[in-house]
């Protein structure tokens, strides 16, 4: 499987190692040289300096045959619209992104990403998770 | 009244335009010189930027005379670009600096909000064709300033 990355932050950066221990071929995007310098320190040299919603960057990271397109920014607006951009001109199967916004929710949706990691939720229903004993035991 | 209105239409020889409701989003150099031109034809124009500093490009006597109004707001959150529509709007244009700024905000005004119509300032040619597919109006900064430079360096 060919997985692009967008983002080499500490998301990125943990799923690309996750991905290549899983033996997929992965490609990491990222603007800032400094995350991408320690991506390509942390897990071998995967990552493309610049900015993902170029198509000219798109195209070095070999886009028309990645599989999975999976977009980690904090940005929404840059998620979105990469996601969009992968389906739209290079046809990846899967596309995946981060939601940093719960207000965003029914766009993405609209906008058919196929997976979409709501963070604020998930981060809620870990806090939920872990205080329900203690909120048990009070009752 | 009526006939009135006709005597002065009959004087009138400037193009007349309907006035619009309109939003921009992002009141940078584009947005607030393309606010103070909808506003001097009459429009009736809200400029949406999450940074209160940008609004002073526009000119203070069309603030205070509510010709143009300024709003503080996230053009990506659908809470602050619904507050920004609510006199809902014949258009919204999406002028800031950045193209997936101005395409998430077209996206939301488009599917979520139901604004009619939807320009979206764009730099890439190519990403203009794919989001006209999606049916979003885009409008290729670069490529005018270019076809104008080429035209006037060839005359």
């Amino acid at each position: 499987m060919y997985v692009a990355i967008l983002g080499a932050g500490r998301v990125g950066l943990s799923l690309a190692s996750r991905l290549l221990e899983s033996g997929s071929e992965v490609v990491a995007i990222d603007s800032d040289k400094g995350k991408a310098d320690l991506l390509n320190e942390a897990v071998g040299k995967i990552c493309i300096l610049g900015d993902g919603a170029s198509l000219s960057v798109l195209e070095d990271a070999g886009l028309s045959r990645v599989d999975v397109f999976i977009a980690t920014t904090r940005q929404d607006h840059i998620n979105l619209i990469v996601c969009q951009i992968a389906k739209e001109k290079y046809n990846v199967q899967t596309t995946v992104s981060v939601l940093n916004q719960q207000d965003n929710e029914k766009l993405f949706e609209l906008a058919g990403i196929d997976v979409v990691a709501d963070v604020p939720r998930l981060v809620i229903g870990e806090i939920e998770t872990g205080l329900a004993p203690l909120l048990v035991e009070e009752v | 009244m009526m006939a009135n209105r006709e005597q002065h239409g009959s004087t009138h020889t400037a193009p007349v335009y309907r006035a619009r409701r309109i939003l921009i989003v992002g009141c940078g150099e584009l947005g607030s010189s393309l606010a103070i031109m909808l506003s001097d034809s009459g429009n009736i124009v809200r400029v949406l930027d999450k940074n209160d500093q940008a609004f002073s490009l526009l000119p203070k006597e069309r603030i205070d005379t509510a010709r143009i109004l300024p709003i503080i707001g996230d053009a990506c959150a659908e809470r602050d670009l619904r507050r920004a529509s609510d006199h809902e709007p014949d258009i919204l244009i999406a002028c800031t600096g950045s193209q997936t700024i101005n395409l998430m905000a077209g996206q939301i005004a488009k599917n979520i909000i139901q604004i009619p119509r939807i320009l979206c300032v764009v730099n890439d040619v190519e990403v203009a064709g794919i989001f006209e597919k999606l049916g979003i109006d885009t409008v290729v900064s670069r490529k005018i300033v270019a076809d104008q430079l080429f035209e006037k360096a060839m005359a």
